[in-house]
């Protein structure tokens, strides 16, 4: 093994520390989430007029607000005068935003009102002119809201590609009435590169029997079955895959653990029976449904546990009818150090007993305080500990795991000679395809392949 | 509100410090001892809310809390730790709790008491990864025999950000 020359060696998939350093940061704020499409939040989290939360684009300080007229807007929350913060809240309902240094005034963007306008400027300020600067793009995706500071980048639409299938069929569920965000994000401070995160959750199910041993273990000694283990011996018989989306055509988002067979609705059946009669009936009636969906396909997975949307957009606990959905975002905070948000989104017209047993497995397993992330987080602190040293420096981490196998038919005998009709390469569990697809692309947009 | 004995007073504060011994010193099944079989152990999350009411720190229902745990659910978590297969506890963190401003009052019941505390949960992995987590705890105390059980504790972080995941106790 020779030290790294490049940056990524996409011959034989070995990625340089540089990849994590200061001196790429400033470079991947600006190119990347300068760029890209970033999620934003739910439309279920502003539904009256003036409802507001604050947030990040980035590193950008930002309002998402419901305007006047319903329409959602998304400012820069930076005064134009001086600078200031003209919201320090995380969220709330207000008709307008008021600089507390000098006073300026916004309403739905406008600059409205700047105290003593006559003596202190004469009438020589065009307040159409200096309005809060406003994000130039704007779409959103079945509820889900996203934006992007590059007034040329792609459609949304067109962006999402292959995975707008997915988040259709098996996260956003609008044939049962949609998601609902239940309040607040979870927040906390990680100390690691933003990508390290998002990396993993965009298809290292690799990791999962090694770093989550002591909570798979805790499961099988506990006699609590709220928070059911997901694997072979207490799913039935599912097989399950990894899906690089928009591989080698767009922008690389990941997924894991899509699950085919009758195994997880058994499991969930059950789990429900725990629960009421009308758990039940909703797993039921919600399966139902998903078959309808998708009809135009022959083989109908069953669900996908998480991934992420390129650049940050996470997503786990997906894969069941009870458990809570995460929505998750690695803020970027430095070369080392990122923040981390947690939503938890339930199916809105789910019966109440699933939405509190959903809430609960969440916060038991993926939460700021849950069982699993606190063993995945020790484990990139570490990696943030011994990236960029030198002498380490220079010698490549490897990510080629199954490079050369793509092209091999991961399905089950049984099933290989069906026609693959699910959107995106689908792959074996275990693989890196969609790690180096992220590497790839983000190596693009950093201007550094 | 009515204040306890002297005699009640140091019998509490001398068992939350050992309640808090107890964690420092990874003896799980003995302070899973010290919880009610019905306990309720809530951490609501911490936001600044524009014009909120002013008990804005209480637990909404239905909220994504950091904790909303029973008895059966804690012992799951302590199990996690215990199990010397988990990253983040091997080597164990090294834990120091302050617990202080504890105030008990009477209630209705004899045997019951209302106890606030403020504590100051200091975790170090590795010598490098330092967090502090700080805030108050309203506990409901029932006296059994010589000691107590805890049958509910709500936690309130005074941090609207964690400076870190946190699967421990507090």
């Amino acid at each position: 093994m020779q030290p790294a020359e490049n940056l990524i060696d996409r011959k034989h998939w070995l990625i340089a520390d540089r990849v994590f350093s200061p001196e790429l940061y400033d470079r991947e704020l600006e190119r990347v989430f300068g760029r890209c499409w970033l999620f934003l939040g739910h439309d279920s989290m502003i539904p009256k007029k003036h409802d507001y939360f604050t947030h990040y684009m980035g590193e950008s300080n930002v309002i998402v607000q419901r305007d006047s007229a319903g329409r959602v807007r998304v400012y820069l929350n930076k005064c134009r005068h001086r600078g200031n913060l003209v919201c320090p809240y995380d969220r709330g309902n207000a008709s307008n935003f008021s600089c507390a240094y000098h006073g300026w005034v916004y309403s739905d963007g406008r600059l409205t009102s700047v105290p003593h306008s006559r003596e202190a400027y004469s009438g020589d300020i065009d307040m159409n002119e200096w309005g809060l600067i406003e994000v130039p793009r704007l779409a959103s995706f079945g509820g889900l809201i996203f934006g992007s500071w590059d007034a040329d980048a792609m459609p949304l639409d067109d962006y999402l590609g292959d995975a707008k299938w997915y988040l259709e069929k098996f996260l956003l569920r609008e044939n049962l009435g949609g998601l609902e965000v239940l309040p607040g994000p979870h927040r906390y401070m990680l100390p690691a590169n933003w990508k390290i995160a998002s990396e993993n959750l965009a298809g290292d199910h690799y990791h999962f029997m090694s770093t989550h041993g002591g909570f798979l273990e805790a499961l099988r000694k506990s006699g609590d079955k709220r928070i059911a283990l997901t694997g072979p011996s207490t799913m039935g018989e599912f097989c399950a895959f990894s899906v690089s989306l928009n591989h080698g055509t767009g922008v690389p988002h990941g997924i894991f653990q899509l699950r085919y067979g009758p195994g997880p609705l058994e499991t969930d059946l059950a789990a429900a029976e725990q629960l009421e009669p009308d758990a039940v009936d909703w797993v039921r009636e919600r399966h139902r449904l998903l078959q309808e969906s998708l009809q135009e396909v022959k083989l109908r997975p069953y669900s996908f546990q998480g991934g992420n949307i390129f650049p940050n957009f996470g997503l786990t606990g997906v894969g069941s009818a009870l458990y809570g959905k995460a929505l998750i975002l690695h803020h970027p905070r430095g070369a080392n150090q990122s923040e981390v948000w947690m939503w938890c989104a339930v199916e809105k017209n789910a019966p109440a007993s699933v939405k509190e047993r959903a809430r609960f497995v969440l916060m038991q397993r993926f939460a700021a305080t849950g069982m699993v992330v606190a063993d995945d987080n020790a484990i990139f602190e570490r990696i943030a500990e011994n990236l960029n040293t030198p002498p380490s420096r220079p010698w490549p981490l490897h990510y080629a795991m199954a490079l050369g196998h793509e092209a091999t038919d991961p399905r089950p005998p049984e099933l290989a000679g069906e026609p693959q009709q699910w959107p995106g390469l689908l792959t074996r569990t275990y693989q890196e395809t969609a790690q180096r697809d992220f590497y790839r692309y983000w190596s693009d947009l950093v201007g550094m392949s | 509100m009515l204040s306890v004995t002297v005699e009640t007073q140091i019998q509490i504060e001398q068992f939350l410090v050992g309640e808090a011994r107890l964690l420092e010193q990874h003896r799980l099944d003995e302070w899973l001892d010290l919880l009610a079989d019905d306990v309720r152990y809530v951490m609501p999350i911490r936001e600044t809310v524009e014009r909120a009411p002013s008990d804005s720190s209480a637990l909404l229902p239905g909220s994504f809390a950091l904790y909303d745990d029973d008895k059966s659910s804690l012992a799951l978590r302590a199990g996690r730790l215990r199990s010397k297969l988990t990253p983040a506890e091997m080597p164990p963190a090294l834990v120091q709790r302050l617990i202080t401003n504890i105030q008990a009052s009477c209630t209705d019941s004899p045997d019951v008491y209302e106890v606030r505390s403020n504590f100051l949960v200091y975790q170090e992995r590795r010598g490098r990864h330092t967090s502090m987590f700080i805030g108050s705890r309203d506990d409901i105390l029932r006296r059994v025999d010589a000691s107590f059980l805890i049958a509910r504790r709500e936690i309130h972080l005074a941090q609207t950000v964690l400076p870190a995941s946190a699967a421990l106790f507090f």
